[in-house]
């Protein structure tokens, strides 16, 4: 039972020491004075230029009020719903494209016939820009979760899928060499030095992926979707609700910029030896 | 210094981005009234005026400026972008709601006949007694073209009371018969030019229904689109007013073929139904919208 405990207890310390990390390197890397200098100055001419009738406060509402909307959406409109709804979207979408990008990314990257089969058929495919997908998604999958999720799929895939090829091709050849000396196998090779090696690629890769799925995300909710916060997007712009909008839009802003932040901590836990290079 | 020297610079930048954002150009400072649209059918006052020059006969240079949706006329509307334009009630509500201080005005209004129409799915092969079982959308349980309609089929022998009948507002019904959620619509002669251009079926139709009940009052029941204006000169408002009348004047087959040269909608989908025309507002409707209405002051 103490032994469980002792356990259980540093199982907790462990966690709380790494989101302490975590939100530390947020807040050093982020919230500098340099930051401060060019983000002051901003806050303090939108919230005065609508205010000194510079510029209508109803084409630009300034800070204080879209900060009022954005309780008001809190309180009254179900804004933390609407996000979740949407993460959840985008984290199935963003997890489909992560164990179906890697493992082809890798295949390519490691295997010669594969890449000269598979390679052609998505540097093809991959050019098209993913909004033009939605009308076809929709014939094909109908609207709802399946198509939401696809066109989430689709704006990661190709950002993680090449990042990984191209982290696999370009193992330096005396690590391969290496490692073929010490009677490692195919798989070993693989495990040991390719992914290795294309670790800060795929990371890279993923925070690109985060960038272009959450752009799918909105496309995707503002086409036949009654929830999410591209929905509530859409229905804002709808309603001439120009506070409402940039409460979204910076919701948005702040979801992206928050992901490429784990992704940038998880980066540093896994590839440590890449970050900086 | 330094970090001064980036502070001003952000200032600046800041600035001229939201000059920028709210930029408002003169509106027909240069003589030429830009109008905000949509590009659809139910605009063809509009189209026969342009095709016709009647707004040059009546002085004025106007400028079409096609929009994706009529929310971002409303936006360019607001914005000063351009002078005028064309939004549904529905939406110029919410404009005029959101931004009465704006000076948008509504200063026409677009009519089409009301008509009660079901259209059914394009997949749907069926005749009114198949009805029976399916799934229509209505405007509302009371809605006058419901009523007409289960009179209609009543005299056909259909028994309306065992059709599926949802209800939801005219604008969605299109969606929902494309998304496959219902199997036909019960709508207004507007729509089902629209929903026939996609492909569904009229099955029924009845232009003797008189519109306007308990939650559609008669005044608005046939207006398709408000013309909005702001800050644009009386005599450029009075001018548009006379060019639009004067085009919904001219012989439908006019219409039709102005539709289609601006609108690509085929001239075989318009014959059947009658075509839009330019009203001024109604005693009736300048009472219900008060400050709303453009007196010219």
């Amino acid at each position: 039972m103490d032994r469980k405990l002792t356990y259980e207890t540093k199982g907790l310390n462990l966690v709380l020491k790494e989101l302490s990390a975590f939100f530390t390197g947020i807040a050093k890397n982020n919230f500098t004075v340099e930051f401060f200098t060019v983000f002051v100055p901003i806050i303090i001419l939108w919230e005065a230029l609508p205010r000194l009738g510079v510029v209508p406060p109803t084409l630009v509402p300034p800070p204080s009020v879209v900060a009022e909307t954005f309780w008001d959406l809190l309180v009254n409109h179900d804004l933390i719903g609407h996000v979740g709804i949407s993460l959840l979207r985008f984290f199935l979408g963003l997890a489909v494209a992560i164990v179906t990008a890697i493992p082809i990314g890798i295949l390519m990257g490691w295997n010669m016939f594969l890449r000269r089969h598979a390679l052609p058929l998505f540097q093809i495919l991959a050019p098209i820009p993913s909004p033009a997908w939605v009308p076809i998604t929709i014939i094909l999958l109908g609207i709802g979760l399946p198509m939401q999720v696809f066109l989430v799929f689709l704006g990661v895939f190709y950002p993680v899928l090449f990042d990984t090829y191209q982290g696999v091709k370009d193992t330096d050849p005396r690590y391969i060499a290496s490692a073929r000396v010490f009677g490692a196998s195919e798989l070993t090779l693989i495990k040991r030095v390719y992914l290795p090696n294309a670790l800060s690629f795929i990371v890279m890769g993923v925070k690109i992926g985060i960038a272009l799925g959450l752009v799918m995300l909105i496309v995707s909710e503002m086409v036949g979707a009654h929830s999410g916060i591209g929905w509530l997007l859409v229905e804002s712009k709808d309603f001439f609700r120009i506070d409402r909008m940039v409460a979204c839009m910076l919701t948005l802003g702040f979801i992206g910029w928050f992901l490429i932040e784990v992704m940038k901590y998880i980066e540093i836990k896994l590839a440590l030896w890449k970050v900086g290079r | 210094m330094k970090r001064l020297c980036f502070s001003i610079a952000a200032a600046v930048a800041a600035t001229a981005l939201i000059a920028l954002v709210a930029g408002v150009p003169g509106s027909g400072d240069d003589g030429v009234i830009r109008i905000g649209h949509t590009g659809t059918p139910h605009l063809a006052p509009l189209f026969v005026a342009v095709e016709q020059g009647i707004f040059e006969d009546n002085g004025l240079r106007v400028e079409l400026k096609r929009f994706g949706s009529t929310s971002d006329a409303g936006y360019a509307l607001l914005a000063g972008r351009v002078d005028v334009a064309f939004l549904e009630p529905s939406r110029s509500f919410r404009l005029l709601n959101e931004h009465d201080e704006a000076g948008v005005k509504i200063a026409g209004t677009v009519n089409f006949d009301f008509g009660a129409t079901l259209v059914v799915r394009e997949d749907l092969n069926i005749r009114l007694g198949d009805l029976e079982g399916m799934t229509v959308a209505a405007g509302s349980r009371h809605c006058i073209l419901l009523s007409q309609f289960k009179h209609d089929a009543q005299r056909h022998g259909v028994d309306a009371g065992k059709i599926n009948f949802v209800y939801t507002a005219f604008e969605t019904m299109l969606p929902a018969l494309e998304a496959g959620q219902v199997d036909a619509i019960l709508t207004r002669a507007s729509y089902a030019l629209l929903a026939q251009a996609e492909g569904h079926k009229i099955l029924y139709q009845n232009w003797d229904v008189v519109p306007g009940d308990a939650c559609c009052p008669a005044y608005l029941a046939q207006v398709e689109y408000f013309m909005l204006v702001k800050d644009l000169e009386p005599r450029y408002v009075r001018g548009m007013d006379a060019a639009l009348r004067e085009a919904s004047e001219r012989p439908p087959e006019d219409s039709r073929n102005a539709i289609m040269k601006h609108t690509q909608f085929p001239l075989g989908l318009q014959q059947g139904f009658p075509v839009a025309r330019y009203l001024v507002i109604g005693q009736e409707l300048k009472q219900e919208l008060g400050d709303w209405v453009w007196t010219g002051n």
